[in-house]
């Protein structure tokens, strides 16, 4: 069981290396993500595709040597229309969840209308999901 | 601006972050999740309250299985009663301003680094071209708002970002990982390319 201490160190070692590898790799540079996007430069790409490889890697090694189990989020009718959205707003605003916190840090100050409308888009989702999109997307009580 | 990480150092790096993650908290690194969990404190306390009812309940059954034995206990009337007889979930919790924290840090660490790298300055845009691309320095805020709203709104249908899915998602050979990290890469570059045409 881990204890509160643990857990609130951790995370907040994670938070600091996230923001840290996101500024050195250039995910929080607009033009270098831009120019991935236009696929003028693909660093970023074989950063983050390597990044999956070698995740992807140790994972399944480590669960063949049986110290993980594999936890796979399901696959449910959000993720087609979810995924398209999400790239959309990554191409307009240069920023996924992360990255918009990373600009804020930067000092760029525009960034406060990315982290708006995101908050925007969460609440947005809340209401239509049980409206309008019934789908089981395997959260629940998680 | 400075010289970034070369591919295979900054793979190396997200890849250390994926795993470690994985294995010192016994959860899958994932931003939006946090994002989620952060806008949703009372539900977060309320699922904290019925893990703690949850853990209460499993003790006194554990010591009613010690005490009377497990057929007897079968036989009693647990339907309804909300005891589960399945054990607990194996992930940890996770304390809502753990995800705060979390969240608050990447601010901090991005502050810091653009700190010692020397590039840290108060700045009224992302970047001289996406003012260009947005249409003028007040374009770029409605630009960043709807963007936002997307990312949002998207991350959340999707049940996962480039960290959630892309990252945690994929290194679990999930299948919904695996659609969706390609189809978000798809879409952002599609869009890219047809927002820079227009």
């Amino acid at each position: 069981m881990q204890s509160r201490t643990y857990t609130y160190t951790l995370y907040s070692a994670f938070g600091l290396a996230m923001g840290a590898v996101l500024v050195l790799t250039g995910f929080a540079d607009y033009d270098e993500l831009h120019a991935m996007l236009q696929l003028q430069n693909l660093r970023l790409l074989f950063t983050f595709a390597g990044g999956l490889g070698l995740s992807a890697l140790a994972f399944v090694s480590l669960h063949f040597a049986g110290y993980l189990r594999l936890d796979q989020k399901i696959l449910h009718p959000g993720i087609v229309p979810g995924s398209v959205a999400f790239g959309f707003g990554w191409a307009l605003t240069g920023a996924c969840p992360s990255v918009m916190i990373a600009h804020l840090g930067q000092g760029k100050v525009p960034a406060v209308a990315t982290v708006a409308g995101m908050v925007m888009g969460v609440y947005l989702y809340r209401y239509l999901q049980p409206r309008l999109l019934r789908w089981d997307t395997g959260t629940c009580g998680a | 601006m400075g010289e970034y990480l070369s591919w295979w150092q900054g793979a190396l790096a997200f890849g250390a972050l994926t795993v470690l993650f994985q294995l010192l908290l016994r959860a899958p690194l994932g931003v939006s999740g946090s994002w989620a969990k952060l806008l949703d404190r009372k539900g977060e306390k309320e699922k904290e309250a019925q893990r703690e009812a949850m853990q209460e309940s499993n003790a006194f059954l554990e010591a009613t299985l010690a005490e009377f034995g497990e057929q007897q206990v079968e036989s009693a009337e647990l339907e309804g009663s909300g005891v589960s007889t399945e054990p607990a979930s194996k992930r940890p919790p996770v304390p809502w301003l753990a995800h705060v924290l979390f969240l608050g840090s990447i601010f901090v660490g991005a502050m810091l680094t653009t700190f010692l790298r020397g590039d840290l300055a108060i700045q009224m845009e992302l970047s001289a071209l996406h003012t260009q691309y947005s249409g003028g320095s007040i374009h770029i805020w409605i630009t960043l708002l709807i963007g936002g709203l997307f990312v949002g709104l998207g991350t959340q249908m999707a049940g996962g970002c480039t960290s959630g899915h892309g990252l945690s998602g994929c290194a679990n050979m999930a299948p919904a990982s695996l659609l969706s990290t390609a189809l978000f890469f798809m879409s952002a570059v599609i869009f890219s390319l047809l927002l820079e045409g227009i």
